[in-house]
């Protein structure tokens, strides 16, 4: 059911990036896009009524059935430290387009012919 | 007028967030890079709405490579600084980690001082 | 191994560190921890080639629990060419880079590290993080001159780029989600080829790199990135970037999966030969029509691995990725000198040219004939009569640039001289394929991989 909801944030983060024209909107959808792609890969490893993964009690047997899958988490914190980075240089980007050509809209900006 | 006002109040509380966030990664969740980025909003927010420049941009570039520096030799003799290795009773307290600590305190202050360092320069002519 | 490439990243971020007032130290700290690299990484492939492959385990972490890093023969041949290709780059562009050197110099060792993880390792993740890597160092390389074209090629790729890194990711959150692994020699164990959602999840995977090096359907940013980026830059993204893309779909298809004919790829790679070659021609500016003709060569390489000819694809793949550097940065000596190429580049240019439409003794009408006649062996045709013309077709474009550059005085660069000597070293057909052909047995044996790597 969560997975649903995830795929459906990516649609929506998609639509942003390939439909709107203003160039800072494309990258709002972007940031959209990549925090759905963080939630898909938590939903992954959930366990219903599961306890977190650090080692607390001393019953090994009950940490190992109901414990939530580690995995994932550490494969998201590497995800957002990357989209934080591509999306600072996008809007270094934007900022530097706006300064040469004085106008957002993505139609305008095509000095490349061909 | 009004944010001015305002900001002088959270902006303490945001900083001490931060650092909490930090020093108990190994225990919440947390850790260098989301404690450092909680950090950087709040000097973010002393440079725009109070327009104080708190550090310079000499004295980033010197965090930056002090942190950096800091974990590549983490990295290669980390091995040799293991007196808090970990006891029962220190499990859920700061010292549960073996050198988890510094390696996020590290990480903090690499990433405050690139994040802004990228405010700055985006920001420019007051 | 592991010095090969923990060195560059060293000096990389020395360089984002410390400031340098010298420009000489960063000029020489780049190209020699390049070529020292590039050293070890030959000293260990010619181990790999005489006792066979090596693993590495990063932190002592066993198989697959751990993160492996895995020289066989075919990632060191394409490790060594890839360290090659960009230390001649490396040196090339410090003679058209004045300004800013220090910021070029972190860039371009990130790219060479990201593009050095990838060939190595033998995870799925930590080859989605060092993909991130070499794409962003690439975004900033690609706008570095800040002009017009730059900026607005440098956002073009930047969009196109994320959608297929988020593609990536997503295939890969779904197979840790149906098999339970990240180790791609555990995967090989545990894969059932039978099960239809295992194969639309490789499906997506594929569809992510085969945007990535721009073939048929999905051409239409290449040109413009290419365009607006200064000529080294351009180099690296043919030599090295579309290499390692193409690592990864030969990875995925011949050792993951196991699969040896994929009839859609190659009626894409028909189409993208046939659409490069005649969008080539109608061109008027000479990147573009370089950057059409590459798209052309790039179907001839697919249409070679997707038909089960792996020695022919491989020679076709080497020839491309040294003879496009070497076009790229001939162009490039047209800055320096305000509209006139220089002599001995020019030479290199028409000895390049003509090895890729395929002029015997040359070495690419030799991997070109081992093509066709390798189709003709496996009763395909009309792909084999396509073949032969649009190479006639390469000949028109090719000769089009030539007439349109002017020749102007000599001086010695010696990174296009070494490229040259290597093009005509190239054309021993008989002793690259003997190489070639012992790479093909190792790719071909999957159970042999997984042996090597999780032990017996």
């Amino acid at each position: 059911m969560m997975h649903i909801f995830a795929i459906a944030i990516i649609a929506v983060g998609l639509y942003g990036v390939l439909f709107k024209t203003n160039i800072i909107k494309k990258v709002m959808g972007l940031s959209v896009m990549t925090n759905g792609i963080n939630l898909l890969l938590i939903v992954i490893g959930y366990k219903p009524d599961g306890i977190i993964p650090i080692i607390s009690t001393d019953n090994i047997d009950y940490f190992l059935k109901s414990a939530v899958d580690p995995i994932p988490q550490a494969l998201v914190l590497t995800s957002i430290v990357i989209n934080v980075s591509v999306s600072a240089f996008a809007l270094v980007l934007c900022y530097r387009i706006f300064k040469k050509f004085n106008t957002l809209n993505i139609k305008k900006i095509s000095s490349l012919r061909g | 007028m009004l944010e001015k006002t305002t900001s002088k109040l959270f902006i303490l509380f945001i900083i001490i967030f931060g650092l909490n966030m930090t020093i108990f990664g190994h225990l919440t969740p947390g850790g260098g890079f989301q404690g450092g980025a909680i950090i950087a909003t709040g000097v973010a927010a002393i440079f725009i709405v109070l327009r104080v420049k708190f550090w310079n941009e000499k004295t980033l570039n010197l965090m930056k490579a002090f942190g950096g520096f800091g974990i590549a030799f983490l990295i290669f003799f980390g091995y040799m600084f293991r007196p808090f290795y970990i006891e029962s009773q220190n499990l859920h307290k700061i010292w549960g980690g073996d050198y988890l600590l510094f390696l996020n305190i590290f990480c903090a202050i690499v990433v405050v001082s690139s994040l802004v360092l990228i405010i700055y320069s985006m920001v420019e002519n007051e | 191994m592991i010095a090969a490439y923990s060195i560059p990243l060293l000096i990389s971020t020395c360089f984002m560190l410390v400031i340098f007032k010298n420009e000489k130290i960063i000029k020489t700290l780049v190209i020699l921890s390049i070529f020292i690299s590039f050293c070890f990484l030959i000293v260990s492939s010619l181990d790999v080639f005489n006792y066979g492959t090596e693993t590495f385990a990063v932190s002592n972490w066993e198989a697959p629990f751990g993160i492996i890093l895995v020289l066989d023969k075919f990632s060191s041949t394409i490790a060594s060419l890839i360290l090659f290709l960009s230390l001649m780059i490396a040196i090339f562009s410090f003679h058209i880079v004045k300004e800013r050197v220090k910021e070029f110099s972190t860039l371009l060792l990130l790219g060479v590290v990201g593009s050095l993880g990838i060939v190595i390792t033998g995870d799925i993740f930590n080859m989605f993080v060092f993909t991130e890597i070499m794409n962003i160092a690439t975004y900033a390389l690609t706008a570095f001159n800040m002009k017009k074209e730059g900026l607005e090629a440098a956002f073009k790729y930047l969009i196109v780029g994320s959608i297929t890194a988020t593609l990536m990711l997503i295939s890969i959150s779904l197979l840790y989600s149906n098999l339970g692994t990240l180790n791609i020699a555990d995967i090989i164990n545990k894969i059932n080829l039978g099960d239809k959602s295992v194969n639309t999840i490789f499906l997506m995977f594929l569809l992510s790199f085969c945007i990535k090096i721009a073939v048929f359907p999905f051409y239409i940013w290449k040109p413009d990135v290419i365009t607006g980026s200064l000529e080294p830059i351009a180099a690296f993204f043919i030599g090295v970037v579309t290499t390692t893309s193409i690592y990864v779909i030969i990875r995925v298809l011949y050792t993951i999966l196991g699969v040896y004919y994929l009839p859609w790829l190659s009626i894409l790679a028909i189409f993208s030969m046939i659409i490069g070659a005649f969008l080539a021609i109608l061109q008027d500016d000479i990147k573009r029509i370089l950057a059409y003709g590459s798209i052309s060569q790039l179907g001839y390489i697919l249409l070679a691995f997707s038909s089960g000819l792996v020695f022919q694809g491989l020679y076709h793949l080497v020839n491309n990725a040294v003879i496009e550097t070497l076009l790229f940065l001939s162009i490039g000596t047209m800055t320096l000198h305000k509209n006139k190429i220089e002599k001995i580049s020019m030479y290199g240019f028409l000895l390049g040219a003509l090895s890729l439409t395929g002029i015997p003794p040359l070495g690419g009408f030799f991997s070109k004939f081992f093509i066709i006649t390798g189709l003709l062996e496996n009763n395909f045709f009309i792909y084999a009569v396509v073949s032969s013309f649009i190479s006639i077709i390469t000949l028109l474009y090719y000769m089009k640039i030539y007439f349109m550059i002017k020749k102007g005085e000599k001086k010695n660069y010696w990174p296009i001289i070494i490229l040259v000597i290597f093009v005509l070293l190239l054309s021993l057909a008989s002793i690259w394929s003997q190489i070639f052909k012992g790479i093909e047995v190792d790719l071909l044996a999957r159970n042999k991989y997984v042996s090597e790597v999780l032990g017996p």
